[in-house]
């Protein structure tokens, strides 16, 4: 297993008193596959990726990632890590410094982590958003002179000059169109295969979860309900909520 | 509603267009765009950001800024509605045209009951008050299936779920008794087991009050499962419309057809390059440069054509 | 609107800078022989109680209460940011200590506090400068915090941080950056109320001293002659009313442009 949840817990609000948004979560993700998680707005989802990323802190339960434990290291001994976990959000059009040049933005990673002189840097983050069908020259641009499915992909490029293990996809797609969403989500594809890359794949969306995932794990009010191949989530239901979760992606009116 | 083409049409759209005057002239959102709703049909138009599909929805409800350059008709009724005054066009916004705005979650007033907000909305297209309007209320909520009316009239917006607010406000898009309900983009943000509430609420109050509807969406199977006929924009244009069991079956235009194959169902097929923006509209078919089936003669403008079964489609492979 | 304002307030600088050279006389020249002289050819605008030009004392009564206004905006801006950014960014306990120190300056009751202060340190110029910067940085030091906090939610800041940037890193190069446009136009609206202040207490005694040719302390001199000559107190306080108005007209406009919502207004006086 590349990455491992055990018993991980989060409280929002005054402790005790704040609802659990991630209760008592164990997850596994193994290297090379994608796993979708998958669940309404407000469940817990994205908390659980931030989790596991350790962008928050987590209440109780412990983080695995790539066989060490890193539940209790510090900001600092996690900034080496963070070249190998990534994460791409959901608002591609605010993901980047508004006063930046994206090929500022696509360069200042390598920088952080000192993996390259400035020259090199650009070279690799040229190749790689050329390599996701973009445009050399729209990087001189800035973020809000491009359209979100481009800023997608750049976000996209940007995760990639790491040369990340695991890339935690909170919903990357709910922002686009169904076919600028198509496009991301072959990019991210093609990106998996190339690169050996690892998903967690966070959505709402039942069909994408089924279209994208070896597996789906679903989730309700902070906890998961249950796991399985897409085939077996969406066929054989076992929990209620997704069942009912399901039939709301076969709904059907009875027009009368 | 079996055929393509409204029978007995209630809203007429001919030959609309919307222009943007900018710096670098002026940029067409909306482009010769014909069609029309019969009554009591649910008509959808769908497409993507920037397709034209809000501000064709704006066009209808007066909303346009002034600096629009409007051209053709908007018949409702066999009134052209660009005719009208702002008196008479404040008294078509809520009365004969009612609007479900999106975003149940701000479209409601925090502070003041949800009864309160129906009322208004009766009391100016009606022109009953007190306790008739009171009346017309609490009936307006148990027609859109609110289980205790009385209640629900005298709580306030936080204090209802996402899809009961969504039926508050689809109350208050009918309770001028509209010839023509708007939903402009009804399931934008929601999860999808509200969808299917919001789809039935929507067939609803369009059965109850024999009303026409407009519904505006992104949303795909909202189109397909809500509406009788459905319309699809790009660019600016109309480029097919069908009855939405035909549309989602059978879909005759490449774009409509590379957007269903794009869905997750259809296996996520991209659709090369992207959708051209207001500045750089490519000449004659507007979806040629992304088109597997290009010719030359898609350097022309192709025109809206009607073809057996009712479909109209704007492709020079229906021609002839 | 604007225009009209950087126009007026351009007048005023250059005016204030060029004023030892286009001053017809001395500021603190005395002509006892010719005090309180109505306006006339030597003297265009006449002369006060102890026969100074006023033309001169005008011109140069603004440099020293616009100059320290500045010095004292910056000052309060420099310690607001420094405190309202770290706390702002940091929360938990260090947001909880300089917010207690915030909420302590901010109870202070201003008037009297600057008076102690003088009366510790005496009146002058340095005293007016601690007195202001004490008294208002705490305001400053919320509304950063408030911006900060705005900021540190936007999520390019956590994109950075997941790209592996350290707390200092975004401090610098995100968060304070981003702190640039709210931060100018809260200069121009403060720097406007600082130059009343500094008139005030000037007026008060407290800040600059006689014989300095400062707007505050010409208001205070005029006050027994004001039935014979009233320009005397009318010349200064309008200089000072156009300067402020020109100022937060600037500042107005700056923060429409940079569209930045103010949750509050720091209050000197």
């Amino acid at each position: 297993m590349l990455v491992e949840a055990i018993g991980l817990t989060k409280h929002f609000g005054a402790r005790g008193a704040g609802v659990a948004a991630v209760d008592n979560v164990s997850l596994a993700v193994a290297e090379g596959e994608t796993l979708a998680l998958i669940g309404e707005s407000g469940c817990g989802k994205s908390t659980l990726g931030r989790l596991l990323l350790r962008l928050i802190a987590g209440d109780s339960g412990r983080i695995k990632f790539d066989g060490a434990d890193i539940t209790d290291l510090s900001q600092r001994a996690l900034r080496p890590l963070r070249q190998k976990m990534q994460i791409l959000f959901q608002h591609p059009d605010s993901s980047f410094h508004p006063r930046k040049t994206l090929i500022a933005s696509l360069i200042e990673p390598q920088r952080l982590h000192l993996l390259a002189p400035r020259a090199a840097a650009r070279e690799k983050a040229v190749r790689l958003a050329v390599e996701l069908g973009l445009h050399a020259d729209i990087l001189d641009r800035y973020p809000h002179q491009v359209s979100g499915g481009q800023l997608q992909r750049i976000a996209l490029a940007r995760v990639l000059t790491l040369d990340p293990k695991f890339i935690v996809l909170d919903e990357p797609t709910s922002m686009l169109d169904v076919s600028v969403q198509a496009q991301v989500v072959s990019l991210l594809r093609v990106a998996q295969q190339r690169y050996g890359l690892t998903y967690l794949f966070i959505t709402h969306d039942l069909d994408l979860a089924a279209a994208v995932s070896d597996r789906i794990a679903v989730m309700y009010r902070g906890r998961v309900l249950e796991q399985g191949p897409p085939a077996k989530i969406v066929d054989a239901p076992e929990h209620d909520y997704t069942k009912r979760l399901v039939s709301a992606f076969r709904y059907y009116l009875k027009k009368d | 509603m079996s055929t393509a083409t409204a029978t007995d049409p209630l809203l007429q759209i001919r030959g609309l267009s919307v222009g943007f005057p900018t710096r670098a002239g002026t940029v067409m959102a909306v482009d010769d765009v014909n069609l029309s709703i019969g009554k009591r049909e649910t008509f959808g138009l769908i497409g993507e950001t920037g397709s034209g599909k809000s501000v064709l929805g704006m066009a209808v409800m007066r909303l346009l800024p002034n600096s629009a350059r409007i051209g053709g008709a908007i018949m409702l009724e066999g009134i052209d509605i660009l005719t009208l005054d702002p008196e008479a066009t404040r008294r078509l916004r809520g009365g004969s045209i009612g609007l479900v705005p999106q975003n149940p979650g701000s479209s409601l007033n925090p502070v003041l009951r949800v009864g309160t907000q129906i009322g208004e909305a009766v009391r100016l297209h009606r022109g009953v008050s007190g306790r008739e309007a009171g009346q017309v209320v609490h009936d307006l909520l148990d027609r859109m299936g609110l289980p205790e009316p009385e209640k629900t009239a005298r709580q306030y917006p936080f204090q209802l779920s996402g899809g009961m607010r969504q039926r508050v406000l689809t109350a208050i898009g009918i309770a001028g008794q509209p010839a023509l309900l708007i939903a402009d983009e009804p399931t934008k943000g929601l999860d999808a087991i509200i969808r299917g509430q919001v789809i039935e609420t929507l067939h609803k109050a369009a059965r109850e009050t024999k009303a026409s509807m407009l519904v505006i969406t992104h949303d795909l199977q909202v189109a397909e499962q809500l509406c009788d006929r459905v319309g699809v924009m790009y660019a600016g244009k109309i480029l097919e419309i069908q009855t939405a069991e035909r549309l989602f079956s059978a879909p005759q235009h490449p774009y409509t057809k590379a957007l269903l194959n794009a869905t997750p169902r259809k296996g996520l097929v991209p659709l090369p390059g992207t959708a051209p923006g207001l500045f750089d509209r490519p000449p004659g078919c507007v979806f040629a440069p992304r088109c597997g089936l290009v010719e030359i003669a898609c350097g022309e403008d192709q025109a809206m054509r009607g073809m057996n079964g009712g479909a109209q489609v704007r492709c020079r492979l229906h021609a002839g | 609107m604007k225009a009209m304002a950087i126009g007026v307030l351009a007048a005023i600088a250059m005016a204030s800078l060029a004023a030892p050279w286009i001053a017809p006389f001395d500021p603190n020249a005395l002509d006892i022989a010719n005090r309180l002289a109505e306006f006339g050819p030597t003297h265009p605008l006449g002369t006060d109680h102890l026969g100074r030009d006023e033309l001169s004392r005008l011109l140069h009564g603004g440099r020293s209460t616009i100059l320290l206004a500045v010095i004292a905006t910056a000052a309060t801006l420099g310690v607001g940011i420094v405190f309202g950014a770290v706390s702002g960014y940091f929360g938990g306990k260090v947001d909880h200590a300089i917010q207690s120190l915030v909420l302590l300056f901010q109870g202070l009751p201003r008037i009297s506090f600057m008076l102690a202060i003088a009366g510790v340190m005496g009146p002058g110029p340095f005293t007016l400068f601690i007195a202001v910067v004490v008294t208002s940085w705490a305001d400053f030091a919320r509304i950063v915090r408030a911006e900060t906090l705005k900021i540190r939610e936007e999520p390019y800041i956590e994109a950075v941080r997941a790209l592996g940037a350290s707390p200092g890193y975004v401090m610098t190069f995100y968060v304070v950056p981003n702190l640039i446009g709210p931060m100018v136009v809260l200069f121009t609206v403060e720097i406007g109320r600082m130059i009343l202040a500094i008139a005030a207490l000037s007026f008060l005694g407290l800040g600059l001293q006689p014989p300095t040719a400062d707007w505050g302390i010409m208001i205070s001199d005029s006050r027994p002659y004001f039935r014979s000559a009233p320009l005397l107190m009318i010349a200064p306080g309008l200089c000072i009313a156009i300067t402020t108005f020109a100022i937060n007209l600037l500042g107005d406009s700056l923060r429409d442009r940079l569209d930045t919502r103010m949750d509050g207004h720091p209050v000197v006086l």
